[in-house]
């Protein structure tokens, strides 16, 4: 366990990321969810959670995995090459680093579900949980695609502009799917929690065979 | 040190052969380590090593495999032998210099008497 | 000389970039020595380094490590290999490169490296100092310390150390130079060390074989007390200038007369010159190969 976390602080900026990453960010989000709630409606709220979440994952990982898989930066670390255990490093690395934001969803999620259900006085309002959880899974999908591209390319424009393109994405994508499809939400859901494995796995393949090209492109 | 003109594992092996013949380094005594010696000398392995091997082409050390070089037994009629052996080599070296640059024989020794001499 | 083992022996290895070809049919590395690697600015010194610690793996050809070991973690565990740039993540901490030379190294000692640390002044004693500096924040000097104690922290068998002389001022270099002298001697022939350099004065109180590179290929190689007895250095008078330059391997006029470094196998063709010889240092013998291949090529 200690292993695996040494190996993901590796590519902490500053020690302090610990206590951004740990401890302000979700702290700061407990205190947007619970304090919004004297300023907006439950609704806008529920639906506008995942979308900071999309936002604040991709502004930290600016900072940490930030194109470090980008060409010529994937063979700049050869403390790490040297070592017979360096691509497990950053594979740990990697792990770790989605295992925390999974988690982080699952509680947000979970948050989320407890307190409008709070709200309602027991009583859930089907609808507005069931589109809560299309923009949370639609949210993660985009969040894995817009951390694989950030860890690909090292340029902070490009890598905003992605951020700010995908941020809208959410809610549009819902509307999309719903009006014009009439799909159930049920169903959008589990497709983007496929989505979503597929792109996590992907990405975690993809990185580590940069990293290993590392080794070739000379 | 290095500005002598005389290579440095010469200086060594001098040095070590004047201790043995003084008898500061008594027979069976082993030298120090090629690797400690250069260490303390701060010198190359290399230089050290030759220079214990100079001292072994003099018949004053034996190298042993795996254990290093240990003091021979001195005896004078050895080294006499020894002495002889690097005076002939020596006289064989000024005679071929001699050679090449033309210097008849008759020369050669009237030099060598010059520098008997010289020396008392 | 004596039978002589190998750490490393490389056949036929050969890279391949733009206008850079690195051929080596056969190198070995000796055995429980200090071997120096000389030449010129992208004469390939850094990418034989790069082959030989594993971090360029697109060769052809083959390095053979300790007499026969295949283990490749186990390779890479005995070599203690420091590079010239992208050595360590920019934003790490020196306590940092600590942690994670433990997650990457088996044989990393992290108490061995904070007093590596001190030693080298990188330091200072305990309490002192709050703030770490982050590695990018360090100049090249202060990096290379560290890189440094990250590798001697380690119980290796070979030090690989890309020009580990080039940023240290001259007191480090004797350090330096005394922590390989250490290391050699505590590994009791078991332990060898290969460096590239570029300040051959300095250093060559600690190199007993010495190779010369060119162009990507080996021009002269062997133990320094060799080398010293097949090249002289030479000086005469300009009325010999002339004559001399024809024969000496390397050849310098100035304004008092000539000096070079002959052969040794030609000094008798000096013959009836007015010459002084001397027994050259491994400096003089390097810039005299350097620049005699140098020659040949343009």
């Amino acid at each position: 366990m200690k292993k695996y976390l040494q190996s993901y602080h590796a590519f902490f900026p500053r020690s302090y990321m610990k206590w951004i990453i740990y401890l302000v960010y979700p702290a700061s989000m407990f205190a947007l969810f619970f304090g919004g709630q004297l300023l907006f409606d439950m609704m806008v709220l529920m639906l506008m959670m995942p979308t900071v979440m999309l936002a604040v994952e991709c502004m930290i990982d600016m900072f940490v995995f930030s194109g470090f898989a980008a060409k010529g930066n994937a063979g700049r670390m050869e403390y790490m090459m040297a070592s017979a255990k360096g691509r497990g490093m950053v594979n740990r690395a990697l792990a770790v680093d989605w295992i925390r934001r999974l988690l982080y969803l699952l509680v947000l999620a979970a948050v989320v579900y407890v307190a409008s259900l709070a709200k309602q006085g027991g009583e859930l309002d089907e609808m507005l949980i069931k589109l809560f959880f299309c923009v949370l899974t639609s949210a993660a999908f985009l969040m894995s695609v817009a951390l694989w591209i950030i860890r690909v390319i090292d340029n902070r424009a490009v890598q905003y502009g992605v951020m700010y393109m995908l941020l809208s994405l959410p809610a549009w994508v819902i509307m999309l799917l719903t009006k014009q499809f009439e799909m159930d939400m049920k169903w959008i859901c589990l497709v983007f929690i496929v989505l979503f494995v597929i792109s996590v796995a992907g990405q975690i393949w993809f990185l580590m065979k940069k990293v290993k090209e590392g080794y070739y492109d000379a | 040190m290095q500005n002598t003109g005389v290579p440095i594992y010469q200086q060594i092996a001098s040095q070590f052969r004047e201790e043995i013949l003084a008898a500061k380094k008594k027979q069976g005594e082993y030298l120090p380590s090629i690797r400690g010696l250069a260490k303390e000398l701060r010198i190359s392995v290399i230089t050290t090593m030759k220079a214990y091997e100079e001292l072994e082409r003099q018949g004053l050390v034996t190298a042993v495999q795996g254990k290093g070089y240990y003091v021979n037994a001195q005896d004078s009629e050895m080294l006499k032998e020894q002495h002889m052996r690097k005076m002939e080599e020596h006289l064989a070296n000024a005679i071929s210099a001699a050679r090449i640059a033309g210097i008849s024989d008759q020369e050669l020794l009237g030099i060598l008497n010059i520098l008997l001499e010289e020396e008392g | 000389m004596m039978n002589i083992e190998s750490i490393l022996t490389m056949r036929n290895l050969k890279k391949k970039f733009k206008g850079f070809a690195l051929d080596i049919p056969e190198l070995i590395i000796p055995k429980g020595f200090s071997t120096a690697l000389i030449g010129e600015n992208g004469a390939g010194k850094s990418t034989l380094f790069h082959l030989i610690s594993g971090t360029r793996l697109d060769y052809t050809g083959e390095i053979d490590y300790f007499q026969g070991e295949k283990d490749e973690k186990k390779i890479r565990e005995l070599i203690g290999y420091t590079s010239t740039s992208g050595y360590f993540m920019p934003n790490w901490s020196i306590s940092q490169v600590g942690n994670v030379g433990a997650l990457l190294f088996d044989n990393f000692d992290e108490e061995r490296y904070q007093a590596l640390l001190q030693e080298l002044a990188v330091k200072e004693p305990e309490g002192k100092n709050k703030k770490e500096k982050r590695i990018s924040k360090l100049s090249d000097g202060m990096r290379m310390k560290v890189m440094l104690a990250s590798v001697f922290a380690r119980d290796t068998r070979m030090l690989l150390l890309d020009e580990p002389a080039s940023p240290l001022d001259p007191l480090m270099r004797d350090k330096l130079c005394a922590m390989i002298r250490e290391y050699i001697h505590q590994g009791a022939g078991e332990k060898s060390a290969f460096f590239s350099t570029h300040n051959i004065a300095d250093m060559e109180n600690v190199t007993d074989y010495a190779i010369i590179m060119e162009k990507g290929q080996v021009v002269e190689q062997g133990f320094v007390e060799e080398l010293k007895e097949k090249y002289v250095a030479v000086k005469g008078e300009s009325g010999d200038a002339e004559k001399a330059s024809r024969i000496l391997f390397s050849f310098q006029q100035n304004s008092f007369g000539f000096e070079g470094i002959c052969l040794a196998k030609e000094l008798d063709k000096l013959a009836g010159m007015d010459v002084a010889t001397e027994v050259p240092t491994l400096s003089q013998i390097s810039v005299a190969v350097m620049k005699h291949y140098t020659s040949l090529q343009s």
